[in-house]
């Protein structure tokens, strides 16, 4: 469908922007920084993209959003490292693709990214980034420049954990703001890094006119603590970079000397680069970016099992404070269960936040599941039940919780109730629940008449469950070619007999595995 | 308040993948995810409204159909799509319909499911 994929990616791209415009104040009232924005859009565009739904989303947003930044290479850049610099590999996720400078001593060898690669995006060292309005930045280390949620306008939020020099970027053409996380490989974290403090945004942007259409790269010392000072050099945390940090920070000064918003800005004389320790593999021209984990996870892993272990304790401690209110204190204390579960309901969603903060990881969604769980089903179930099939027999359901059962007891009696009240069995109900004995009786005879009632249910049930119960969500996860959906409104639909017509609009479509709109659907079907 | 029905779509399933990840690394709170979720509730009904002029016909054979509070769930079967450019046929597409008319009743208003922000 030509005219139909054409449209498809515009549209999602514009829903997209409408529904992250419309959410940065919100976010920001939240105290939430820029990045969590941005890290949502990167994560919804890249499932998107992942699905293949959509034809062309990846151009489209490439067209979009088409970034350029210009690679300067130093004068002795063929001194410094072992590798010719002819030509720099810069491998981009799956693709790799070699770019070829100009490497003539001090002349500026400027190519720009293709629209069509794809982060990450590795940058070997010695390398200077030259943004479109001329601002140039070295790179000291091999860096990998990743589109990762982590990029912010403001570097210092962006620190990653493992003592990553971030690159920030952004686009001189869109509003939107993308950014990259320039990681270093872990090979080189022994090699100086912290030469690119004085490259943080803060001052970068004084001497920009416009930071939002000029392409901005700077490169933040590794585990920085936001609000330092940007221009001053900030010790490295991570630990194999000490000394060479030390050995560093005589540079700065320098450095910072010679940023001062105008446009040659390199602070590292690479003479400095022999220095370390040639046996490091950087050397070999081998940029392994192994092992760079950005967000890692871990710490939070840790703490997983222990923080699903509270949680289930927690619902079995709501659970057997409900069952004891309301099987052995009668009335008053069933209202107290009740207020009890209505307060975990009010509060569930300020405690399922303050929740989540202790908590982390994966915990969070399973005690959403759970408190959704706890809220709808177990809460109903441990509330005493006046209406629904009990209702007929309501008094006696109110005289049984007076007595000193236990909830399972209750719940067993329930059910004969339930029973009886579809039966409309009248005068036997109250005979058979005042004793415990004539209960199971009851039970009984409820039982053997129970049989010829449903078995005539069934027969015609046997079709749509089954067919219903393809679960049809689930199957288009993992199968899309086969699997179709159709979510649209309705302003007719007619029926002749066995012939339908449907009068649709404004409908989503998924079949084929492509996805797919369109304003109005007529269609017709026989039964 | 617009119907929640097209959050079950590429755009929105990959919305709420996203918004859970997000709450898994405690990057927002769930209550900031459902807000998120309501407005693209809305762009994409505006969307959908404004900014889509096709027009689409389909034929098949109608294996089951369900009315349940206003929504309409059909399973058709050899369904053939068509548009004006081409055509495409599928074994089976599941139908669901909200009413067009009416955008008073959401589609998940009677599920209470999802958690309401109190404002």
């Amino acid at each position: 469908m030509l005219s139909n994929s054409s449209h498809v990616p515009k549209l999602y791209l514009s829903i997209i922007d409408d529904v992250i415009e419309s959410m940065r104040e919100v976010f920001l009232d939240e105290g939430l920084e820029d990045r969590v924005l941005d890290d949502l859009r990167q994560l919804w565009e890249s499932k998107i993209m992942q699905s293949k739904a959509v034809d062309g989303l990846a151009l489209m947003k490439n067209t979009i959003n088409s970034s350029n930044f210009v690679l300067q290479l130093p004068p002795n850049y063929g001194q410094t490292f072992s590798k010719p610099a002819a030509s720099m590999v810069i491998p981009a996720g799956q693709h790799v693709q070699s770019f070829t400078a100009k490497n003539n001593g001090g002349t500026l060898a400027t190519f720009s990214l293709p629209p069509g690669m794809t982060y990450p995006v590795q940058i070997p060292a010695g390398v200077t980034l030259q943004t479109a309005s001329g601002q140039l930045y070295k790179v000291n280390v091999p860096v990998m420049v990743t589109q990762t949620p982590a990029g912010h306008r403001h570097l210092s939020q962006v620190q990653p954990r493992q003592g990553v020099p971030v690159v920030e970027w952004r686009d001189p053409s869109s509003a939107s703001q993308q950014s990259a996380t320039v990681v270093p490989s872990t090979v080189l974290k022994t090699m100086a890094l912290p030469k690119t403090e004085p490259f943080s945004p803060q001052p970068v942007a004084p001497p920009r006119a416009d930071p939002q259409t000029t392409e901005q790269k700077s490169l933040i010392p590794p585990v920085q603590p936001p609000n330092e000072k940007p221009l001053l050099p900030q010790p490295v945390v991570q630990p194999p970079v000490q000394e060479n940090n030390f050995v560093q920070q005589p540079q700065v000064p320098s450095a910072q000397a010679t940023f001062s918003g105008q446009t040659p800005v390199s602070f590292q004389p690479p003479a400095q680069l022999p220095s370390h320790p040639p046996e490091s593999p950087f050397d070999s021209g081998d940029f392994n970016l192994d092992g760079i984990d950005f967000d890692s996870p871990q710490p939070l892993d840790m703490s997983l099992s222990s923080s699903s272990a509270h949680m289930p304790s927690l619902q079995v401690k709501m659970e057997t404070t409900l069952s004891e209110g309301s099987g052995f204190m009668g009335q008053g204390s069933e209202f107290e269960a009740r207020e009890m579960v209505k307060q975990e309901d009010h509060g569930a969603v300020a405690d399922m936040t303050t929740h989540l903060e202790g908590l982390p990881v994966d915990s969070t969604k399973l005690e959403m599941a759970l408190l959704k769980d706890y809220n709808y089903n177990d809460a109903l179930a441990d509330i005493i039940q006046l209406d629904g099939p009990a209702d007929s027999s309501s008094e006696e359901v109110e005289e049984l919780e007076g007595g000193a059962m236990g909830e399972n007891e209750f719940l067993g009696m329930m059910t004969v109730e339930a029973l009886q009240a579809l039966q409309e069995v009248d005068g036997s109900s109250d005979d058979g629940i005042s004793s415990s004995s004539g209960d199971s009786v009851g039970m009984d005879e409820i039982t053997v008449e129970e049989d010829p009632l449903n078995s005539g249910d069934d027969v015609s049930e046997q079709d749509i469950p089954d067919l219903f119960d393809t679960d049809n969500v689930i199957v288009c996860q993992y199968d899309k070619v086969c699997f179709s959906f159709l979510v649209c409104q309705y302003d007719k639909i007619h029926r002749s007999k066995n012939r339908w017509k449907f009068y649709l609009k404004d409908g989503v479509m998924c079949y084929g595995g492509k996805d797919y709109v369109f304003s109005k659907a007529v269609g017709e079907a026989e039964w | 308040m617009a119907y929640q029905l097209y959050r079950n779509t590429t755009l929105g399933n990959s919305l709420q993948e996203s918004l859970d990840e997000l709450i898994q690394t405690q990057q927002i709170t769930p209550q900031l995810a459902l807000q998120v979720l309501l407005q693209f509730d809305k762009a994409i009904n505006t969307a959908l409204a404004n900014r889509v002029r096709n027009r689409v016909n389909f034929k098949g054979s109608l294996n089951t159909y369900r009315f349940c509070d206003n929504v309409w769930t059909f399973v058709l079967n050899d369904v053939e799509f068509r548009e004006v450019t081409d055509l495409v046929k599928v074994d089976k597409v599941k139908i669901v319909a909200c009413d067009g008319k009416n955008q008073v009743n959401d589609y998940f208003s009677h599920s209470s499911l999802i958690i309401r922000p109190s404002q």
